[in-house]
């Protein structure tokens, strides 16, 4: 009983900082709620807080909502100082083929290539509102690239039969989701090579899928049913496949690199300079040995020598935003 | 006062973060420690979404030997030169500040 009183309390603690941050955009109020979901947890572990007293006092230490979300709108107006300019964020939800587009369709390019001899076409607007645009595809065989040329982010919405289940993915600028038509007339799979999908429970995160590919299924109408939206369709995220790690200890960095790169892994550099004898540029170690198997999108941390006294400079590729 | 201590708060942040990767709880502990830093832990967290946003500060998951794993910030490049160039500045304003309130007239 205690356990799940704890629960309610800790979820209803989320929410009133949810309600509170509603004018915070929704990508950072995430980053928010997920930094104080994660630091509850954290001292729930380190602390060894049981019981809903202490959970109690532990949240009133963490500060009340109206405190959280006046901090929030301090940065916010912090940020807006610092980048006048500011750009929108793209938000792409994939889950209806809906391209949601902050200001219009401009920096959304898209190719359809059928079969070896690429073609180029336009997926055709078939319905558009101020801030959503519905494009019908020709049924024809293609592979469709759409790339974004900005930070973005697709949200695919939970499946029908889940009730809270939310799958986030960060795409970036570098790595295009991909729609690729496989099989059938009318329904498209969509393949998003994204940083990170994060598996959330209400406001908690409870998994982080590092750069996975999300596997997802649309049915659509062909062009010609103007003014309607499509309908239907399935989805499913399927777990990355998996990679050898190829041995790069004594390799120079930048041949590491590519190595990891080439099997789909993300790098992590630390730098070492106390080493017994440092090797500049050389790969001292790796996180995970060579021959191992891991999924592709995986961080791969490697220990470089350096000789030169400057601190050393962490290159983390991979972020959950 | 609280523009001063709001605008130093950040630049604490990242000297935290200068020497090695920390958890939330840990950011948090430490500049609830440094007295006045913060109000109360959570308010770090609008903090540290912003330094993601703007590049300075980065996150990664790391496997705990208790609990979950955890999400680590780190300092990137950038991070540490903007850290680096605030010493520079908060040194000479910190001299200057203490030279007029120690004698009442600039030096």
């Amino acid at each position: 009983v205690s356990a799940i009183e704890i629960e309610h309390l800790i979820e209803n603690y989320l929410d009133h900082i949810r309600s509170a941050l509603s004018s915070v955009p929704a990508e950072r109020r995430e980053q928010i709620i997920n930094g104080i979901a994660e630091h509850i947890d954290e001292a729930r572990t380190d602390e060894a807080i049981e019981g809903p007293e202490a959970v109690s006092r532990l949240l009133s230490r963490i500060g009340t909502p109206e405190n959280i979300a006046a901090a929030a709108l301090d940065e916010e107006q912090a940020g807006e100082d610092r980048h006048p300019r500011r750009r929108r964020r793209w938000w792409i939800g994939i889950a209806l083929l809906v391209l949601c587009l902050a200001g219009g369709g401009t920096a959304l390019a898209v190719t359809m290539s059928a079969g070896p001899e690429a073609t180029t076409a336009r997926m055709s607007l078939v319905a558009s509102s101020r801030d959503r645009a519905v494009y019908a595809v020709p049924s024809a065989s293609y592979s469709i690239v759409v790339s974004v040329d900005r930070p973005a982010w697709a949200r695919i919405d939970a499946p029908a039969d889940s009730t809270d289940a939310l799958f986030e993915a960060t795409i970036t600028p570098q790595s295009s989701p991909r729609i690729t038509r496989v099989s059938g007339s009318s329904s498209l799979m969509l393949a998003a090579r994204a940083e990170a999908i994060q598996v959330k429970v209400g406001a908690r995160t409870v998994g982080t899928i590092t750069a996975p590919s999300i596997g997802f299924w649309y049915e659509f109408r062909p062009p010609g049913s103007q003014g309607s939206l499509p309908t239907g369709g399935q989805q499913s995220a399927s777990s990355p496949p998996l990679a050898v790690v190829p041995n790069l200890l004594g390799e120079p960095l930048a041949q590491a690199e590519a190595q990891l790169h080439a099997v789909g892994m993300a790098v992590i550099v630390r730098p070492m300079s106390n080493g017994p004898q440092p090797r500049a540029g050389i790969v001292l170690d790796q996180s995970s040995a060579g021959g191992s198997t891991q999924p592709m999108g995986a961080q791969i941390s490697l220990t470089v020598g350096t000789n030169s006294a400057p601190p050393p400079t962490a290159t983390t590729v991979v972020t959950t935003q | 006062m609280t523009q001063m201590r709001r605008g130093a708060v950040e630049y604490c942040v990242m000297a935290l973060l200068r020497d090695r990767d920390r958890y939330g709880l840990e950011l948090a502990r430490a500049l609830v420690d440094a007295d006045g830093l913060v109000s109360s832990e959570g308010t770090i967290y609008p903090l540290l979404s912003r330094l993601r946003n703007e590049g300075l500060v980065e996150t990664f998951w790391q496997e705990s030997a208790q609990g979950p794993p955890r999400r680590y910030y780190s300092l990137t490049g950038r991070g540490r030169e903007s850290l680096k160039r605030f010493v520079e500045h908060w040194e000479r304003f910190r001299g200057a500040v203490d030279r007029v309130l120690a004698e009442g007239t600039p030096s």
